[in-house]
């Protein structure tokens, strides 16, 4: 008998499990067989550990115990956690609030915690306590109500990142506040910084003999009220590596500042909208990625104005009535690799989900170095997205659009249809096989950043 | 140009840029210098060093990956996107393909392990155990008792 998948070495065999992201293939390869099974749990399969309550669960004994039991002697799960992500959007129940003191012993290793939508009276206190405990963390992620938020200076953070939609909180930023402390501190590490709620004010200054720099962020959203000039605060300045940036209405004046001008200019990626755009091209900017989710695109927009010739990622949204505009797209930025189009169409609208695809398709098929195409459709007659399929692999039956690698396809419901092409034989343009959510996120990830993913370390 | 010697026994010759994407073949010639003696590879058999020869020809041009590339690559998330060519040199039967991993391996050509890897990665993605088992001939030697063990440690992630 010949050589077969268990005869390679363990180190080629571990090489090849790295490459498995998704916790379902992990676990399947972990249960063929005791060699693999041996390979995978300990250091992958718990790796990221995720805990949604977001679907409903129908195993519910386990998870009723809550998070407690993954934290228990004995399990197997705390050794290997890299990353712990919670998901509601759920009131958390008090079993399912993480044990603070069991964390750190349990999960030594946690680089990443991310919590999303939980609403519970003792949460960030028991985050609060956790961070105090967990000194190897890297990445912070809330987006939930986070009043009362003490993280400790100590921390090293790579990734800081609030975003409060549920509450009217008013959260200072100041040089004696816990969050104005700790961005003070954070000054050597931070890279990706994002701060959004509707009352965040910001009120770190220049003072004497304190150099208010971020030198190491590349990626910064602050979503907060404007900035009062009093502050002697130039984005400029203090956040001199940003690549991305996030801007909306309190700060589009403070923005367009003359001391912030270099900022502007030295961005390649923005998120905001289209007038955003066009000021950032007209004041010397050369963006490779736009990201227009809060307006629509209309006909009254000068694409020609708005994207430079050499654009390679681009999101947009559109009204279905409108999606005539896009066929000029093409020829305004011909160098797109990454195109993510967001299509919100009424209830009595004439567009129908297979014309608008068909649409899609088309428009697609116009560009030479597409690589990755994603489209979300808002409201559109809660279609049946899997019957659909066709339409979009029809793409590379017909040879079309022969640069594109990857595609996916979501609705209303939040659940994503991802697609990869794959060359099976030596000839022809190869074929669209659907591949799972989790893979497809992991493409859309690559093809929408890609110059900052290649130099992410 | 430069010999090598498979395991049973057959000879190549090959352009020096060919045999150097083996990082293995390169430090050889790095070290004895000029010379016609030709470089014996008892672990490669001449079936496999050719398809592995003509993945070198087709990337000789290409920059060698360096060792901060190497050292970034292990903290970065990892893609298993395949280049359309690789995709379409890499369509070989099952045991050709652990062959060619091997001989990557051995041979130091990580551009080819990383092909080779994340094709057997991408069989193995969205499949059942007993589907992976079937596919790849795996014999389940767990008691039933084991396989209850590990259906329960792992059914608060079911739903995922």
């Amino acid at each position: 008998m010949g050589l077969s998948l268990t005869g390679l070495n363990e180190d080629v065999l571990l090489h090849t499990i790295s490459y498995l992201n998704t916790f379902q293939s992990l676990l399947s390869l972990a249960s063929t067989c005791r060699l693999l099974h041996k390979l995978v749990v300990p250091e992958y399969l718990y790796k990221t550990v995720f805990l949604p309550l977001s679907r409903p669960c129908s195993k519910t004994e386990a998870l009723e115990r809550g998070p407690r039991w993954l934290f228990e002697p004995g399990s197997t799960v705390g050794h290997a956690a890299r990353s712990l992500t919670l998901r509601g959007p759920y009131m958390l129940r008090d079993s399912w609030l993480l044990p603070a003191e069991a964390v750190p012993q349990a999960m030594p290793h946690l680089s990443h915690i991310a919590i999303t939508d939980y609403l519970h009276s003792g949460l960030i206190a028991t985050v609060s306590e956790i961070l105090a405990r967990q000194p190897h963390l890297i990445s912070l992620s809330l987006k939930c109500a986070f009043r009362g938020l003490e993280p400790p200076p100590t921390l090293r953070l790579h990734t800081f990142d609030l975003y409060d939609w549920t509450s009217d909180a008013v959260y200072i930023v100041g040089h004696h506040t816990p969050l104005g402390v700790f961005l003070l501190s954070q000054r050597q590490t931070l890279r990706h910084l994002s701060l959004h709620a509707i009352n965040i004010e910001w009120e770190l200054k220049l003072t004497e003999g304190e150099e208010l720099v971020w030198l190491h962020v590349t990626e910064l959203e602050l979503d907060i009220s404007s900035i009062d000039p009093m502050c002697y605060f130039h984005i400029a300045h203090a956040f001199p590596s940003v690549q991305h940036y996030h801007t909306t209405e309190p700060q589009r004046s403070w923005i367009a500042q003359q001391p912030n001008l270099p900022f502007i200019r030295r961005l390649e990626s923005l998120s905001g909208e289209w007038e955003d755009m066009k000021h950032a091209l007209d004041v010397g900017a050369r963006l490779r990625r736009i990201i227009v989710s809060s307006s629509d695109l209309t006909e009254g927009i000068d694409l020609e104005a708005c994207l430079p010739q050499s654009i390679q990622g681009l999101t947009l949204t559109i009204q279905a009535q409108h999606c005539q505009v896009l066929e000029v797209l093409a020829s305004a930025a011909p160098s797109l690799e990454y195109l993510a189009i967001n299509i919100k169409a009424g209830w009595h609208s004439p567009s129908n989900t297979q014309k608008i695809l068909q649409y899609i398709n088309a428009v697609a098929s116009r560009f030479a170095s597409l690589r990755y195409l994603s489209v979300s459709l808002y409201w559109v007659d809660r279609p049946d997205l899997t019957a659909h399929s066709d339409t979009f692999t029809g793409i590379a039956a017909a040879g079309s659009c022969p640069s594109l690698c990857a595609i996916s396809l979501s609705g209303s419901d939040d659940r994503e249809l991802c697609w990869r092409r794959i060359f099976d034989s030596r000839d022809g343009h190869g074929r669209f096989v659907q591949v799972s959510e989790e893979d497809g996120e992991e493409s859309r990830k690559y093809y929408d950043w890609p110059w900052v993913y290649e130099n992410e370390n | 140009m430069v010999n090598l010697v498979t395991s049973d026994n057959e000879s190549f010759t090959v352009e020096k840029a060919v045999a150097s994407r083996s990082v293995l073949i390169k430090n050889m010639l790095e070290d004895v210098g000029e010379s016609d003696q030709p470089i014996p590879l008892p672990n490669v058999t001449a079936s496999v060093l050719k398809k592995v020869l003509e993945y070198c020809d087709h990337h000789k041009n290409e920059p060698m990956p360096t060792s901060e590339d190497l050292a970034a690559e292990d903290t970065r998330k990892r893609t298993t996107d395949i280049g359309e060519w690789d995709q379409k040199f890499i369509q070989v039967d099952q045991e050709m393909l652990f062959e060619i991993i091997l001989a990557a391996n051995y041979l130091d050509i990580k551009p080819l392990l990383d092909v080779g890897c994340k094709t057997v990665a991408n069989m193995i993605k969205g499949k059942t155990p007993e589907e992976i088992r079937k596919l790849f001939n795996i014999v389940n030697d767990f008691t039933p008792e084991e396989e209850a063990q590990i259906k329960k440690e792992n059914e608060w992630a079911e739903d995922r």
